[in-house]
């Protein structure tokens, strides 16, 4: 490392809730969380629209908004206008990486298992993202034969650090009790090959940034949540549910080990930051969003459409991005393309569909769209069933890309695009989603002691992490530095500085093209010079 | 770059599988009979990112995801190395620039 400042490392637990995890430290399943947050500063930490992994991943590592990073959504259209989907990938990011700006700043920096790094982005370290399957996972890192090098950790395990989708959709379609241990296992395994990941390079060629997204609890919340949150659990459990729960604590408490080991790596002049992507609730009912724009007229089924109950609920990633054709574009005005963005798009003619409405009823269409939603009321309880409506221009600065109307539940939950009798029925069980309210910690020897904060911004993580680094934030930052968590002392000798912006996706590309040569020469060497390569 | 014939697209098939396979553990011939799930043991995700490989070699998109939904929907569940080559010799034209 030729810059000598002290390491900071960015632990990401991805879907952390202080709901779950207080319970977890006051019972002594995460005895280091619970000590780590004495030590330092602990606030809520407000998501972006909608609180998603990708979107809100990518403002931790730009510090931009979704309306500045392009990233909205896990997928995009095939093509401008289309209904067909593909997976997000750097390819979309219209903002740099800050990975990239602390190599532009003589900084190194190991990103890990952050989703929209793939095709790998060149930069001064080591990428390995989130999202991809094992077979592609060699050439999605940088540098290139990264694969290579993690193959002499004794026991690693390629195929456990890849996105497996296929065990993953569990998330989506439940999880039968006869799978739950080994299925809570394969994601504790994973994580900790995870952290081995970064343990190895850590020795290996250490980094000024270390920042590594465990997923595992955004998993089990998802399937589990009702064992895990005390005001669910304390009405009582069956014996299967109790040992489910009994695993899953474990899990938690293995998780707590594994923290406890990456702070430890940033050593003790390091800062270390805990945050999470979004937060988590529970959710008991399913909301048909598709189906009541069907009722109100604003979208016609295809034959090929079939209700909920046949198709047992096929809510895989297939089935999602699949979902174009159960829609009959002629006489659909208004549809909901993937359940993760909560977003409505419009047809308008000429525009983004050769049907729809005329370009003259757009602001008519969307306003009584908007309005027929707000009223609508749950047949259960008669509370307001959509509680917050964002438009294209108010939620994502009018991106072309971004659906015309995102919404947010009464339960945070996320719609179905598929076709059902009902517009809200009970899930089965509770279930977890994603709720706006995730985790900020932070410790080090700049950052005060037993602090509570009020709530921050995700924004206001990539700025942290720069000034952790003795770095200016770029002014084009959305964000800031929450000075109150600094000591007064260590704010004097070192107050916030705002500097230069940062340069453009377009830029940023250029920028790795013309390091890419340079920069494998120079990993070439450290790997000859540590007798990797002969 | 002009339109390629199918001898050089199922060439340029081969060489993007070479180049991305290495950690595939398939050591078989690959012929234009060679399925892609059933003999190369890929999931669907890993034949649409094979596309965006070969979408970066000829600098251009192509529509798989449509492709793929209306196999699915003619219940054909997996499709050969011929039949890429088919696709990609339907849908090449210089005026479709990457997405």
């Amino acid at each position: 490392m030729a810059n000598q400042t002290p390491a900071t490392m960015v632990i990401g637990l991805d879907g952390a809730t202080y709901s779950i995890l207080d319970p977890l430290m006051e019972s002594g399943h995460m005895p280091y969380l619970r000590q780590f947050s004495a030590e330092g500063v602990r606030a809520e930490l407000e998501s972006t629209i909608p609180p998603i992994t990708p979107p809100a991943w990518t403002t931790i590592m730009t510090g931009r908004s979704p309306a500045n990073h392009g990233i909205l959504d896990f997928f995009r259209p095939e093509a401008p206008g289309s209904q067909f989907l593909r997976f997000v990938s750097t390819k979309q990011l219209q903002c740099e990486t800050i990975w990239s700006y602390l190599t532009r700043r003589q900084r190194t920096a190991a990103c890990l298992n952050f989703p929209v790094m793939s095709p790998p982005i060149p930069i001064s370290g080591y990428s390995i993202p989130g999202f991809v399957t094992w077979r592609h996972l060699r050439h999605a890192c940088y540098p290139r034969d990264l694969m290579d090098t993690l193959k002499t950790i004794p026991g690693f395990d390629l195929k456990i650090i890849a996105h497996d989708f296929g065990l993953e959709e569990k998330v989506l379609a439940g999880c039968a009790f006869e799978e739950a241990e080994s299925w809570i296992n394969y994601h504790t395994y994973k994580d900790q090959q995870w952290v081995k990941v970064l343990e190895f390079l850590s020795g290996y060629d250490p980094c000024h940034v270390n920042a590594l997204v465990l997923d595992s609890i955004d998993r089990l919340q998802h399937v589990f949540y009702r064992l895990l949150d005390p005001a669910f659990y304390g009405k009582g459990l069956s014996e299967a549910d109790k040992q489910i729960q009994s695993i899953l604590f474990t899990h938690y408490r293995a998780l707590d080990n594994m923290i406890a080991r990456l702070a430890e790596i940033a050593g003790p002049e390091g800062h270390v930051f805990i945050v999470s992507d979004h937060g988590f609730g529970p959710s008991q009912y399913c909301f048909y969003l598709n189906s009541l724009l069907e009722q109100l007229g604003y979208l016609s089924w295809s034959d090929r459409a079939i209700s909920e109950s046949e198709s047992a609920g096929d809510v895989s990633m297939e089935a999602v991005k699949n979902h174009g054709h159960l829609l009959d574009w002629q006489h659909t005005i208004a549809y909901v393309n993937t359940p993760s963005s909560n977003g409505i798009t419009i047809n308008v003619r000429g525009k983004n569909s050769r049907y729809g409405i005329l370009p003259e009823e757009y602001d008519r269409v969307r306003n009584q769209l908007r309005d027929q939603l707000m009223a609508l009321k749950h047949p259960d309880t008669g509370q307001q069933v959509v509680t917050g409506i964002w438009t294209r221009e108010e939620a994502f600065g009018g991106l072309e890309a971004a659906p015309d109307l995102t919404l947010r539940l009464w339960d945070n939950g996320l719609v179905s695009t598929l076709k059902s009798d009902e517009i809200i029925k009970p899930r089965r069980e509770c279930a977890g989603v994603h709720y706006p309210d995730g985790v900020f910690m932070a410790r080090g020897p700049a950052i005060r002691s037993g602090v509570r904060l009020d709530p921050l911004n995700i924004l206001d993580v990539a700025p942290s992490i720069l000034y952790a680094q003795g770095l200016a934030i770029p002014e084009d930052y959305e964000g800031g530095v929450p000075e109150e968590m600094i000591e007064p002392e260590a704010l004097a000798a070192n107050p916030v500085l705002r500097g230069t912006a940062t340069q453009g996706a377009q830029k940023q590309a250029a920028d790795a093209l013309e390091m890419d040569e340079a920069d494998m020469e120079l990993i070439m060497k450290r790997l000859k010079g540590l007798g990797y390569m002969s | 770059m002009g339109k390629p014939d199918k001898t050089t697209i199922f060439n340029d098939i081969l060489a993007t599988l070479e180049k991305v396979s290495e950690d595939w553990e398939y050591s078989g011939e690959i012929t234009p009979d060679t399925f892609l799930l059933e003999d190369l043991g890929l999931e669907s995700i890993d034949v649409v990112v094979l596309g965006e490989f070969l979408e970066e070699h000829y600098q251009q998109s192509f529509p798989f995801t449509e492709y793929f939904t209306e196999l699915a929907q003619q219940e054909i569940l997996d499709l050969r190395i011929s039949d890429l080559v088919d696709f990609i010799d339907k849908h090449f034209s210089p005026q479709n620039e990457v997405v």
